[in-house]
């Protein structure tokens, strides 16, 4: 059901979005449509299909389209089918509503989506480890991305007061000149470059090769990590065009198109090297971006168009390969094309000369232009160079991936032999790739047709009107002398590839992106471990020292700030008796810390007890003397009872643990005196008459009684005496209950 | 508006409660009598909640007498929300709990020891007085001891005593401060006491006993460095018990922070709710730090019950009606997604036998539903769109940005990357990896329900949380302008 729903939505959008708002969007009108959803939080439902989201839209459904065709038959007969079409539906779903949404919120909904079902589509063959790990490692680069694009949009709301493309798109400039825009520059770029895959977050995307082949050729190709290229083309307008986007965009596309290019050179296991040429890709976008003059927009959007046919065309045949000939490591595969490949070869040697740059491919018009940009007007004196050094080595190391993908893989004689004998694949896994191979070939040949889908994503993403024109041929001119150049270094890096890439197969994981990765996981793992036996795996009285501590000291932080207001020094005096018994008091509780018996700890604690009633007894209290002589006689009671029951070491004094007797001794003391402080507080001359004046005033005449104390206990706040009977109530049941199953419990 | 409406979510649990006990031995009066109660208590709250959405605030003046000399029960919109959430977790715990207690416990007083637990909580939600709420939290604690204890496994008892010594602690430092402010103020009354510390010629003088109330409720609510006893009991306990614990236990010392330092301590947000930042920045990355370093189910999800609790206190830090409608959202949110989690882990226990990750593997293969019901809790835990969990997380940055609090709201977001972290870490070991133990059992449909009918409030929450966003913005409003409030209770005289 999921892959027919799948099936029919990609096909469906992807006439919705060419026949229903293609005429408007062609003639460069935005199709926006919008209801609320949580308008309280300034979060609606609102479409935004401009040139950018039209474009973005139609590669999503039209790939997506392909993708599901190839999956029906890649995964036929796979266990969980059925729960990986709807996780790739939930994917394609999310993917087309974060390109076509017009609220940053709703955009960001989408995101995190894109996210989750990448996640769980890295995990499909869950009972592989590695495919755990991939998973676990795409998630946790992402959504730290993610939480930075979400803090970039609050303060995008903060600084505009709206959530909505189309009230940002209208007033671009008010985010340039706003105090935040360095951070939400800041953390917007950060969300987009860990989607992107640019370095060093491209750690996750090699693992997410993990996921069956259709996936890879969709989210880790054509979609998903295109997202953040997007989102970059989204806010150009908004936050382009200055020298801290120039610097933090372009320069991690150009070191992430370098790096990216380079490692794939290095790669055995044919996945990973192509996700690590889509690495290189992606800085190549991301940098033309980060360029952001016009030419570098009109590249930006060719290429874009140009990588998601052939990416996408390269994983669909690597996996046809995979399936053909049961591997993909390079150092088993070759000749494929006369061993019983040929339409396979064929399609490949269509979709890599694209990649290389070659005419008469979209690859060679893009590459074109790519060189234009690079040259071209806008770039500042060294940013020009750094571009045109970064997008020259770029294409010179993507032309030799190429020629390893097409010649060593499917034309160059060799010996080895694949675990299986190679065949084709059926029709459902030969087709896409050979449509997406026709389309880099109808779009080089019919550069015209190309230039009518980018016109308006390229208008939308220069937020002007723009004059461009797409030919194949563009004359004897510096870029194509460039791209000749380009081309031999190309083929001079082939040749030399086991020399070019040794440095990258010696270079030490530990200083590799990779390698901090795990580092970094590791020692939160570790370190959390460390800090639960610090702080939690502890005895009961640490925790209560924590307690007091902490109560105390703050009790005393705020007693010391506000010392001036606190009404001092307004006690009635005390008779001497009293002085005599607060002494006692106090050694009494000196001796419960310091004796090491717990039957003379508790002996001298009802020695604070008792005197403690005969305080009452001077203070003319005889109702509270008699509570209190009750309470610490059956308390000392109990206490001695249950002390025969208790082993010998229990008794013995054990201390906080957290230091020495004297440590400890100083604790108590701090605790002691902030609860003196209190006491003093509490017996002040009140800011305000007490309620209790009305208590007595008013116990005989309106609640019919002359004890004020029982008054008050049984009518004027009956609530409390009720809930508090509930306690002991409570209490008692509860004692019978643990008491009674305890027995029962021990019996069975 | 008088209603005695306000008092029958504290006695209908009082009164079932002692039925229950009476009629202990009867396991079909246990179930069925305590699901019932539950129920009708729950369509109680949901009937007040619109009696105060309709006609404004609700008092009730125990025992006739007018305040502030007597009690009184007071429901605003904020504990009227409380309530239909404490209903909700009521009931679908109790769901989950006749179906997996054992019937030595059910038979030993745990029903009527469930009801007495809802007082409390419920007491403290409606009560307008701050001694009172110290009597309901005595009914909470001990209440919710009992239900630690009962059973007396050797981690039971010891995790009973923890949770029991800490909170006993807590009650000592509740009345001093209660005295200390009756002191000072004269005046018992949450409502009187607003207007007496804002009258007052210097309320700097009331910022002592707040202080102290701060490490009161900072226990109960288990914020930084009081929370301990959390991790050391709730993993002790019976899965229903911890559940419900999670759910509500803490959140009513959150609520008494939310009442107390919005309608009573605003006189010095300097200190004071600057104060509560700190503490909750602290609190939610301590928290979620210590719940990566588990490997155990029920220990994750009971550290984390900390690091949320942070999240909320840093909404009510903010002291504006943004911060505090994000933290009531976030508060009905939490409420309902981790008593969920921890059915889920129910669940699985039910499956696997165990709770530690080490011990089950690969159940997404055999059991699809709870794979679902853990990924759609786990994600709306780590505040991922659409579900609830999102927007209670974008309302509170939006708030805390607003403000210019970046700092707290720095460690709010990476919080809750951590917070996903530990939920991938459940899903990895429980859900992937090779099937294991070997003899996985079935887990009946009907146990599905509780846990099914709470994630399915979170994504309600998330899609069309419109509903409960104005209402959390219209409580926190009532909340920090206190008028309303203060009118019901003294208005009446």
């Amino acid at each position: 059901m999921a892959f027919a729903l799948g099936m029919g939505l990609s096909i469906l959008a992807f006439l919705a979005l060419l026949a229903g708002a293609g005429p408007q969007v062609l003639a460069g009108r935005v199709v926006a449509w919008s209801v609320p959803w949580m308008p309280s939080a300034g979060v609606n439902l609102s479409l935004y299909i401009d040139g950018l989201a039209w474009f973005f839209g139609l590669l999503v459904s039209g790939i997506g389209a392909l993708v599901f065709t190839y999956a029906s038959a890649y995964m036929h007969g796979a266990e969980r089918v059925n729960r990986f079409f709807w996780y790739l539906l939930l994917f394609m779903v999310s993917m087309l509503g974060l390109v076509l949404s017009g609220n940053l919120i709703l955009l960001f909904v989408f995101w995190e989506l894109t996210t989750v079902s990448s996640y769980l589509l890295i995990g499909f063959n869950y009972e592989r480890p590695e495919a755990r790990a991939g998973a676990q490692r795409s998630l946790v680069v992402t959504v730290v991305g993610g939480l930075g694009l979400l803090a970039a949009f609050v303060l995008v709301l903060l600084a505009t007061g709206s959530l909505e493309v189309a009230d940002l798109l209208a007033d671009p400039a008010a985010l340039r000149g706003h105090p935040s825009y360095g951070a939400i520059l800041a953390l917007l770029a950060f969300g987009a470059f860990t989607k992107s895959a640019q370095f060093p977050f491209h750690v996750w995307l090699p693992g997410a090769m993990e996921a069956p082949t259709p996936v890879s050729a969709y989210l880790h190709s054509a979609t998903m990590v295109k997202a953040g290229v997007f989102l970059l083309a989204r806010f150009l307008p908004l936050l382009g065009g200055t020298l801290p986007w120039l610097l933090v965009v372009g320069l991690t596309g150009v070191a992430t198109m370098l790096a990216g290019a380079y490692l794939a050179l290095s790669q055995r296991n044919l996945k990973a090297f192509l996700a690590y040429t889509t690495i290189g890709q992606l800085g190549v976008l991301t940098g033309l971006l980060g360029l952001g003059t016009l030419p570098a927009v009109v590249a930006a959007m060719a290429q874009t168009l140009n990588h998601a046919l052939y990416k996408g065309a390269l994983f669909m045949i690597a996996g046809n390969v995979e399936h053909g000939t049961g591997t993909r490591d390079l150092g088993r595969l070759g000749g494929l094309a006369r061993r019983g490949m040929p339409r396979t070869a064929a399609t490949a040697l269509v979709v890599a000369l694209s990649m290389a740059g070659l005419p008469p491919l979209l690859g060679f018009v893009s590459k074109e232009l790519i060189l234009e940009a690079a040259f071209g007007p806008g770039a500042h004196g060294w940013a020009s160079a750094v571009f045109v050094l970064g997008l020259g080595l770029n294409g010179a190391l993507n032309l030799a991936a190429a020629v390893v993908l097409a010649w060593d893989l499917f034309f160059r004689r060799s010996r080895v032999t694949p675990p299986h004998q190679p065949h084709e694949p059926g029709r459902a896994m030969a087709a896409p790739p050979a449509v997406l191979a026709a389309g880099v070939l109808g779009f080089g040949l019919a550069p015209a047709l190309a230039e009518r889908v980018l016109q308006p994503a390229v208008a939308a993403v220069a937020a002007r009107p723009a004059g461009f024109h797409l030919e194949l041929w563009h004359g004897f001119t510096a870029e194509l002398a460039v791209g000749l150049l380009v081309i031999a270094s190309g083929l001079v890096a082939y040749r030399y590839l086991a020399l070019l890439v040794a440095p990258a197969r010696v270079w030490p994981p530990a200083l590799q992106p990779i390698g901090w990765y795990e580092a970094l996981v590791g020692a939160v793992e570790r370190g959390t471990r460390r800090l639960n036996d610090l702080v939690q795996h502890r005895p009961l009285r640490h925790h209560l020292t924590v307690v007091l501590l902490a109560a105390a000291g703050f009790l005393w932080v705020t007693l010391f700030l506000h010392w001036r207001v606190l009404p001092w020094g307004q006690w009635s005096p005390v008779g001497p008796e009293f002085v005599v018994v607060a002494a006692v008091v106090v050694a009494g509780a000196l001796a419960t810390t310091l004796l090491r018996t717990g039957l003379g700890a508790i002996l001298s604690l009802g020695v604070v007890g008792y005197m403690v009633s005969l305080m009452y007894v001077i203070l003319q209290a005889p109702d509270l003397a008699l509570t209190q002589l009750l309470i610490e006689t059956l308390t000392v009671v109990l206490f001695v009872a249950v002390f025969a029951f208790l082993p010998r070491a229990a008794l013995r004094w054990a201390g906080s643990g957290y230091g020495s007797r004297g440590a400890d001794l100083a604790a108590a003391g701090l605790v002691g005196a902030g609860a003196a402080a209190l006491a003093l507080l509490a017996v002040t001359e009140p800011v305000f008459p007490r309620i209790s004046d009305y208590f007595v005033a008013n116990s005989l005449e309106l609640a019919g009684g002359k004890n004020v104390v029982n008054v008050i206990l049984v009518d004027f706040r009956g609530l409390d005496t009720m809930g508090e009977i509930t306690v002991l109530a409570i209490a008692a049941a509860g004692v019978f209950a643990l008491l009674r199953l305890g027995k029962r419990g021990s019996q069975g | 508006m008088s209603s005695p409406l306000v008092f029958l979510p504290v006695l209908l649990p009082l009164l079932g409660g002692i039925v229950l006990w009476l009629a202990r031995r009867s396991l079909g009066v246990g179930r069925w009598g305590s699901l019932a109660l539950a129920a009708v208590t729950l369509g109680v709250e949901v009937a007040l909640l619109g009696l105060v959405r309709a006609r404004g605030v609700q008092v009730m003046f125990a025992g006739g007498w007018v305040p502030p000399f007597g009690i009184t029960l007071v429901v605003d919109l904020t504990s009227a929300i409380m309530l239909v959430v404490s209903g909700i977790v009521g009931l679908c715990v109790l769901g989950h709990a006749v179906q997996t207690l054992d019937p030595d416990r059910e038979r030993h007083g745990f029903y009527a020891l469930y009801q007495f637990l809802f007082m409390g909580i419920n007491g403290a939600f409606v009560t307008g007085d701050i001694f009172n709420l110290f009597v309901f939290f005595e009914v909470m604690l001990i209440a919710s001891y009992a239900l630690v204890s009962l059973g007396s496994e050797p981690g039971q008892l010891r995790g009973g005593v923890h949770y029991l010594v800490t909170n006993l602690v807590s009650s000592t430092l509740f009345v001093a401060a209660v005295g200390t402010l009756y002191g000072l103020a004269g005046t018992l009354n949450l409502a009187d006491l607003a207007v007496k510390v804002a009258r007052a010629p210097d309320p700097a003088v009331f910022t002592i006993p707040a202080a102290v109330f701060i490490v009161v409720f900072g226990v109960k609510s288990a914020l930084f460095p009081l929370y301990f006893w959390l991790p050391a009991s709730y993993p002790a306990a019976p899965l229903p018990v911890t559940a419900v614990f999670a759910g509500m236990l803490t959140k009513v010392g959150v609520y008494a922070v939310l009442r107390v330092f919005s309608l009573v301590f605003t006189h010095d947000p300097g200190y004071l709710h600057a104060a509560l930042l700190v503490v909750a920045g602290f609190t939610m990355l301590l928290g979620v730090l210590g719940a990566v370093g588990y490997d155990n189910w029920k220990r994750i999800l009971s550290v984390h019950i900390v690091s949320q609790v942070g999240y909320m206190i840093m909404g009510i830090g903010f002291l504006s009606v943004a911060g505090l409608a994000a933290a009531i959202f976030f508060i009905v949110h939490q409420i309902l997604v981790k008593t969920a989690l921890f059915l889920i882990a129910g669940l699985a226990e039910r499956a696997t036998g165990a709770y530690d990750l080490g011990e089950m593997g690969g159940l997404a293969g055999r059991y699809p539903v709870m794979a679902s019901l853990f990924m759609v809790a786990g994600l709306s835990l780590a505040g991922v769109p659409p579900l609830s969990g999102f927007f209670g997380k974008f309302l509170l940055i939006r708030a805390g940005l607003a403000q210019g609090e970046v700092a707290v709201v720095a460690v709010a977001i990476v919080v809750s990357f951590f917070t996903l972290y530990s939920m991938m870490k459940i899903w990895r070991y429980a859900f992937w990896g090779e099937e294991k133990p070997a003899g996985l059992r079935p887990v009946p449909a009907a146990l599905y329900l509780p846990a099914a009918a709470l994630v399915a409030f979170s994504v309600v929450l998330g899609l069309g949380g419109e509903a409960l966003l104005v209402l959390s913005q219209q409580a926190a409003a009532q909340l920090l302008d206190g008028t309303a409030y203060v009118m019901a209770v003294l208005g009446a005289r």
